[in-house]
């Protein structure tokens, strides 16, 4: 089966980030396929190069870079959304004129189109919201 | 890769308008899913459809109006706009905007939506 | 045949009814987070307005329950049709069904 996974909660805020990163983590062990996985609304946070959890909790963040490159997996987070909530990549903050850019190498920024071909090209897209 | 399976995408609005970002980021989805020509039914329930009462100006709240985007859906060939009427009378809605084409749907309707449907999403 | 995931309470009463409405007998609910609180209130699992009135393929996410202090081997005897399962069975749960809706 060939999943998309849309995340839609941010890591820490609600619990629901979490449970979309055990599920892809699952998916992957048992040989499930991924297509993509989605980030949006709030869900973008979890792109954040800088988030920084405290040494005694779950890296949720550090969790999902090792899991993208373990499993070569296609992360995109939704470039509206981000930049709304203030999460950009280089080259969108040298395009809006911002001191820095905050997006870990491992997700793509990207429209809305994305999540639309996952729809069309996976067999489901599961959705964790908060 | 060529999909097996006919796809239909549905979209359920059920967040009123203005207090949080999910009928603007609904709509998002919306258009994009009909710039890429997919098949798309919204159903508005719950609290989404105050998203269709008449006569919403938020231009001196420095919002956007999110039913004058509601009616540039047809022109992105989504014509399928659902509402529950249930939904509706529960909150004694009695007048909807007309210039928005919906259909009030039963609840053995909305049932039978999200059957239909490939992918599910909800605002 | 659709797969439910629902992760909030009873007390969230528009969505458990728009699951009701939704859902039909051949559909599953996985119970997530703060979906697992609703074993602990049996009585809602004989209300013809709960969701579960709709269907009896009830399973519920084990790490979560533990995490919540809900002891699967102690709940009341007509819940005993709900199975308590891991993330790889969540997954294959999800590609028994042609689709997966999420209720939050």
């Amino acid at each position: 089966m060939i999943f998309s996974i849309l995340v839609l909660g941010a890591p820490f805020n609600s619990q629901s980030a979490y449970s979309a990163f055990r599920f892809t983590q699952a998916a992957l062990a048992s040989g499930q396929t991924i297509y993509r996985v989605f980030f949006y609304q709030e869900g973008i946070h979890n792109s954040s190069s800088l988030a920084t959890p405290p040494q005694d909790e779950f890296d949720l963040y550090q969790a999902w870079q090792d899991l993208k490159e373990q499993y070569q997996l296609d992360f995109v987070t939704c470039i509206a959304a981000a930049a709304r909530r203030g999460l950009l990549n280089e080259s969108e903050a040298k395009r809006h004129n911002k001191s820095a850019s905050n997006i870990a190498s491992q997700f793509d920024l990207a429209g809305l189109g994305q999540l639309v071909e996952a729809s069309a090209l996976s067999d489901q897209v599961i959705t964790f919201g908060h | 890769m060529m999909p097996s399976k006919k796809k239909h995408i549905l979209i359920v609005n059920q967040s009123a308008p203005y207090s949080s970002s999910n009928a603007k980021e609904s709509l998002d989805i919306a258009l994009a899913a009909g710039a890429f020509e997919q098949s798309v039914a919204i159903l508005f329930t719950g609290d989404g459809c105050y998203q269709l009462l008449p006569d919403q100006s938020p231009e001196k709240m420095h919002s956007k109006n999110i039913s004058q985007m509601l009616k540039v859906l047809p022109i992105y060939g989504i014509d399928k706009l659902f509402v529950d009427e249930q939904s509706l009378s529960s909150r004694n809605i009695v007048l909807l905007d007309e210039s928005m084409t919906h259909t009030k749907v039963t609840q053995l309707e909305i049932q039978a939506l999200y059957q239909e449907a490939t992918t599910v999403f909800r605002f | 045949m659709i797969l439910h995931t629902l992760n909030k309470t009873q007390s969230n009463t528009e969505l458990n009814q728009q699951l009701l409405i939704a859902c039909s007998s051949n559909d599953s609910v996985l119970l997530i987070e703060d979906g697992l609180y609703q074993v602990l209130a049996p009585q809602l699992f004989s209300d013809k307005k709960h969701w579960s009135s709709k269907t009896s393929n009830v399973y519920a996410l084990l790490e979560d329950a533990k995490a919540r202090g809900i002891d699967f081997n102690k709940l009341d005897p007509q819940l005993e049709h709900i199975q308590f399962i891991s993330y790889a069975e969540f997954v294959a749960l999800a590609a028994e069904h042609n689709n997966t809706v999420s209720w939050y």
